[in-house]
């Protein structure tokens, strides 16, 4: 019975059937994020079960997708770790048998889904436990962290596109500098962010509007009706409403997981598809399992 | 010249892509493959030229999609005919043409990058991505040939499965641009999702070698509906992007 219920869970024909579920609802999820933008964007400043009580459970008829989505990657989770044990198992039980090269080409695909299932542990985390600030900055003024850390803006340096680009009057480069009370100094620019008491520090640029979509004062970053993916715009001096440089104070829980996966991913990848060019094969090693 | 009216360039790529298909079936494959050649040349200093289309130099609009994918493809045939891989390469022209057409009639112009879109990070994820894509097509059209010439040649497979290897590249480094970008690995945006779709798709396929009911044919079925997703995916994606605001070109 036990044994008839492990095949199941760990059957690669579920497998494929779990894969085929995420495809589809992810897609149906873009869909909807497409038309929905606003409503959808607004996910990522909250942890997603705060989300769904709040903003999701509202509008039912455009966040549906989201249950068995997380149900199909949830699902897809225990099966890649059932079906990775099995072949773990079968590979191990070879390794005398099989030669050094030979046993860490079989074993390597498994790693790879090993490493996959900690990726997917990281984007939980992330999604369950992250904390997501957002602070307008003005020089001279000073930033209130969640955990209560007070931040002074030493000053706030933006360096344009020269008149001879058709670039002219965009943003190149925004330079930030962050003081704490003892006097720490956080330097931060666009792609070069800073850290600061369990918080990584982000620049944002937003154009001020009209009114707040988000109800949530500590949310104070604001979207019109209107807002799509295209934020050029926020960085182009025009006199068409101003910009608000903003702060993005996140706590990232899943970051060192999914960090660490993704090196051993690209590594064993790349290893593998060395060794395999070397040997001449076309093909991984022929799985055993099924 | 090169920054602002390299427009022309283009147009001898696709011209050459279009006398390559042409040589290719009235059987003179050599002289095919070299307009092939010189087309991927021609098509190479046209993305070259669109980094200077601002006034100085900006990697990005080399790597967008509308003009980067049917050279991407092009090279794709070219490195089949040029190592064997596939000696029927010349239907691989077809989706060129196809991709270039489209690219002769997008916008010229560039969208001007936010500060968070210029970086070697963004300038890797574009170019994997749509060269996975590129080899996505390459891969669904040979295995939809496999299916209405109903030969199993599965000369499809290798496609595929480079396509996914280079697309999990695109992902990572995808990943990694919007950490330190946006400080978030992963958003729940149309764009995520819809990636998020496609990779976990070809994670389906390369699974079906493991599943004995899946034959031939219906891997080949399989690998050709996949670039049903990408087309949507992509060129939803790059109609979208038309109507944004352009600078130069």
């Amino acid at each position: 019975m036990m044994r008839a219920i492990w095949d199941f869970i760990s059957s690669l024909k579920n497998s494929f059937r779990l894969l085929m579920a995420c495809v589809v609802f992810f897609l149906v999820g873009s869909v909807y994020a497409m038309n929905n933008y606003e409503f959808i964007d607004s996910m990522n400043s909250f942890t997603i079960q705060e989300w769904m009580m709040s903003q999701g459970a509202a509008r039912p008829g455009i966040t549906w997708w989201l249950y068995p989505l997380i149900l199909s990657l949830f699902l897809l989770g225990v099966n890649t770790f059932c079906c990775s044990l099995n072949r773990l198992a079968q590979i191990w039980a070879l390794r005398n048998s099989l030669g050094r090269r030979t046993f860490l080409l079989r074993i390597s695909p498994s790693m790879v889904h090993c490493f996959f299932l900690l990726v997917m542990f990281g984007h939980v985390l992330t999604s369950a436990l992250g904390e997501w600030e957002s602070h307008p900055l003005a020089e001279g003024g000073q930033v209130k962290l969640g955990s209560g850390e007070i931040l002074t803006v030493s000053y706030i340096s933006h360096a344009y596109y020269g008149d001879d680009t058709l670039m002219n009057g965009r943003i190149a480069r925004t330079s930030v500098l962050l003081r704490d009370l003892s006097g720490t100094e956080i330097p931060i620019e666009y792609l070069k962010p800073g850290s600061y008491g369990g918080y990584e520090l982000f620049l944002n640029m937003v154009k001020e509007r009209k009114r707040d979509f988000l109800a949530q004062a500590r949310i104070q970053e604001a979207a019109s009706e209107k807002d799509s993916c295209n934020k050029e715009r926020d960085y182009k001096t025009d006199n068409q409403g101003g910009q608000r440089l903003m702060l993005l104070a996140i706590k990232d829980r899943g970051l060192p997981l999914i960090t660490t996966g993704f090196i051993f991913i690209l590594g064993i990848m790349t290893w593998y598809f060395i060794e395999l060019g070397r040997a001449g094969k076309e093909e991984e090693p022929r799985n055993q399992q099924e | 010249m090169f920054a602002t009216g390299n427009h022309p360039i283009l147009y001898v790529a696709v011209g050459s892509y279009a006398v390559a298909l042409i040589l290719y079936y009235i059987r003179i494959r050599e002289s095919a493959l070299a307009f092939l050649s010189f087309g991927v040349i021609f098509n190479i200093l046209y993305l070259v030229g669109r980094g200077w289309l601002s006034g100085t130099f900006i990697p990005n609009p080399m790597f967008e999609g509308p003009y980067l994918l049917p050279c991407a493809m092009a090279t794709v045939a070219l490195f089949s005919a040029l190592l064997q891989h596939d000696r029927d390469w010349g239907p691989l022209l077809a989706p060129v043409l196809i991709a270039s057409a489209f690219a002769l009639f997008y916008p010229r112009g560039m969208i001007p990058p936010t500060p968070q879109k210029i970086t070697a990070w963004a300038s890797v994820f574009f170019f994997t991505e749509v060269t996975a894509h590129a080899f996505f097509f390459c891969g669904a059209l040979l295995a939809a040939k496999s299916i209405l010439v109903r030969k199993d040649t599965r000369s499809f497979h290798g496609y595929i499965v480079w396509g996914f290897i280079i697309y999990s590249v695109a992902q990572i480094t995808g990943a990694i641009w919007c950490q330190i970008g946006w400080g978030c690995t992963f958003k729940w945006s149309s764009r995520h999702m819809m990636s998020a779709a496609i990779w976990l798709y070809y994670a389906a396929y390369i699974h079906l070698r493991f599943l004995p009911e899946w034959d031939g044919r219906k891997k080949a079925l399989f690998a050709a509906a996949g670039a049903i997703i990408v087309f949507a995916a992509s060129f939803s994606s790059y109609l979208h992007e038309m109507t944004f605001p352009r600078i130069g070109g």
